[in-house]
């Protein structure tokens, strides 16, 4: 086995490890977590429930959905902060053979662990409400690449912070800004082309419109959906780099 | 065969983005298999040549070889060496001590079994196998600080870098912890210490690097630091009880906060503390130390 093959090999179990304890243990030991994780979502979806018709319901799966997965990106930049700003535990991880990105890759699994039993609840609500899949490719694309996107957002954005009570207005203030100001709960149709657009920006905006095609509830033509793609795997990178090489 | 110092600086500075000035010009030679000791006031910069030679911060000039790895250049070649206990850090709390000491060590890339082993053996030497069962946040702040110490000295790693390991601890955990880093010492491990402590910083090390603004002021083993201050006793008294004039031509003079210190040889010193007991005065009298040292260096006291 060549050195690179071993160094992969570490790093991939360096980010396992730290998934396993950051999401497995800490969720055993406070499952409260897990819970705070499906509150958002549900309380939109059931306000939609008692307030819209039937097909409304759809956005608000979806909605939800995304929403789930994004707040692993909010959940990241808290834990992140945290474990830097006040444990000081990032600095001990860091200078040490694990590779920043490893470290990153291992906080964003714990937050995929702590989303899991979210996104099986919705799973089962579009079950019952009906909702048909049909390009499962597209909504696996689609949740994947939200993930990477949310999760590298929220280490970018934490990696800014100097104090912990600059957290939780964040959090709040970003929870608004990426998953219910854009048409992530309700159809892009309903506003401007230009702002529906625009609007793809977010990387909710556009894993949204890739979940509401691949469930025919607002098909998107090929140009969206090239762009809706883009726009997910360019903030990925872009705040990848960002986190990598932000100076100390 | 002259072995290469662990750690060599040369020229580094460091000026933080705020303008203030941590680092000035520093040269500094650390030598393998030994504990070094960097002592300075709040803000003397001990903490940012740490993060600096941990490759966590970059300096704004010079240049720092750490285990002939090129610090600047190629951090990770350092990173595989080293292990780092930061300043004021916490272990995660929600885990057991024996969880988070073994995923720290298969995170570094030590095997399941090995990591085990380790978490088994260190646990036993510092005291946390007892209190194996309870999560990390049930433990003391003692008892955390010691779960951060073992996760760093089970790693390993062929240099420790350790950023005031003892704060909070009691005057006998602190003791058993001085232990465990002397058992590391004869190991083979290379330490830097940063400490306020300077009864640790006696015990322990091997060299003294004592910092003040950003730059070294004086390194040496612990005898030559304390032989600096030329006296080998020290006459303590306080500054209302007496009039200086008492005490002049004894040694040498000193006002530190609310109190008058006569640094003197052993007869003089003794002299001295007769005349102020003969008039009522209570003194106080002991054999020079490294605090001593600090404090004429560091510029905590005022000569008269």
């Amino acid at each position: 086995m060549s050195n690179l093959h071993r160094e992969i090999i570490m790093q991939i179990r360096a980010a396992l490890t730290l998934a396993w304890l950051n999401g497995i243990v800490a969720a055993v030991r406070t499952p409260l977590w897990v819970a705070s994780y499906l509150t958002p979502p549900l309380s939109i979806l059931v306000i939609l429930g008692f307030l819209a018709r039937k097909e409304a319901l759809a956005f608000g799966v979806i909605g939800g959905l995304t929403m789930i997965l994004v707040y692993n990106g909010l959940g990241l930049m808290a834990d992140a902060a945290f474990y830097r700003i006040y444990l000081k535990f990032q600095d001990m991880i860091v200078a040490g053979p694990v590779r920043p990105w490893s470290y990153m890759m291992g906080l964003a699994l714990s937050g995929l662990l702590f989303s899991a039993p979210g996104i099986a609840v919705f799973a089962i609500v579009m079950e019952i409400l009906g909702i048909t899949v049909h390009d499962w490719v597209e909504v696996v694309a689609a949740s994947v690449l939200l993930w990477a996107a949310g999760s590298s957002m929220g280490f970018a954005i934490s990696s800014t912070f100097k104090e912990m009570r600059e957290v939780w207005p964040t959090t709040a203030i970003l929870t608004f800004a990426i998953s219910v100001l854009p048409p992530v709960y309700y159809p892009r149709t309903i506003l401007p082309y230009w702002a529906s657009l625009a609007s793809l920006v977010t990387p909710t905006a556009s894993a949204a419109l890739l979940l509401q095609d691949s469930m025919r509830i607002v098909p998107a033509s090929l140009p969206e959906t090239i762009i809706a793609y883009i726009v997910l795997i360019v903030e990925t990178a872009a705040f990848l780099v960002y986190s990598s090489r932000r100076p100390s | 065969m002259v072995q290469r110092p662990a750690i060599i600086a040369e020229g580094l500075s460091k000026i933080y983005p705020s303008g203030a000035l941590a680092l000035s010009e520093v040269d500094l030679k650390v030598r393998g298999g030994e504990i070094t000791t960097l002592l300075g006031r709040n803000g003397a910069g001990k903490t940012t040549f740490v993060k600096i030679a941990a490759t966590l911060l970059r300096p704004t000039g010079g240049r720092m070889e750490v285990l002939s790895c090129d610090a600047l250049k190629d951090p990770y070649c350092v990173r595989k060496k080293i292990a780092l206990m930061p300043q004021e850090g916490y272990p995660l709390t929600f885990p057991k001590p024996g969880e988070l000491i073994e995923a720290y060590l298969m995170m570094r890339g030590w095997g399941i079994v090995d990591a085990k082993m380790r978490t088994r053996r260190i646990m036993d030497e510092t005291g946390i196998w007892e209190h194996r069962k309870k999560l990390v946040s049930q433990l003391s702040g003692g008892l955390k600080r010691k779960v951060l110490l073992a996760m760093i000295l089970a790693s390993g790693a062929e240099l420790l870098f350790l950023d005031e390991p003892t704060l909070g601890l009691d005057p006998h955990s602190r003791r058993g912890v001085w232990r465990i880093l002397e058992d590391a010492r004869r190991a083979g491990q290379t330490i830097l210490l940063t400490t306020h402590h300077m009864e640790e910083a006696e015990a322990l090390s091997d060299k003294i690097v004592l910092l003040e603004r950003g730059r070294v002021v004086i390194e040496g083993d612990v005898n030559s630091i304390i032989s600096t201050i030329g006296a080998t006793h020290r006459v303590e008294v306080d500054a209302t009880s007496v009039d200086p004039s008492e005490l002049a031509g004894y040694g040498r003079l000193y006002r530190h906060g609310s109190k008058f210190v006569l640094y003197a040889d052993r007869e003089s010193a003794v002299e001295a503390a007769e005349r102020l007991m003969r008039i009522d005065v209570r003194v106080r009298v002991r054999e020079v130390g490294l605090e001593d040292a600090f404090l004429m260096l560091a510029g905590g006291m005022k000569a008269l």
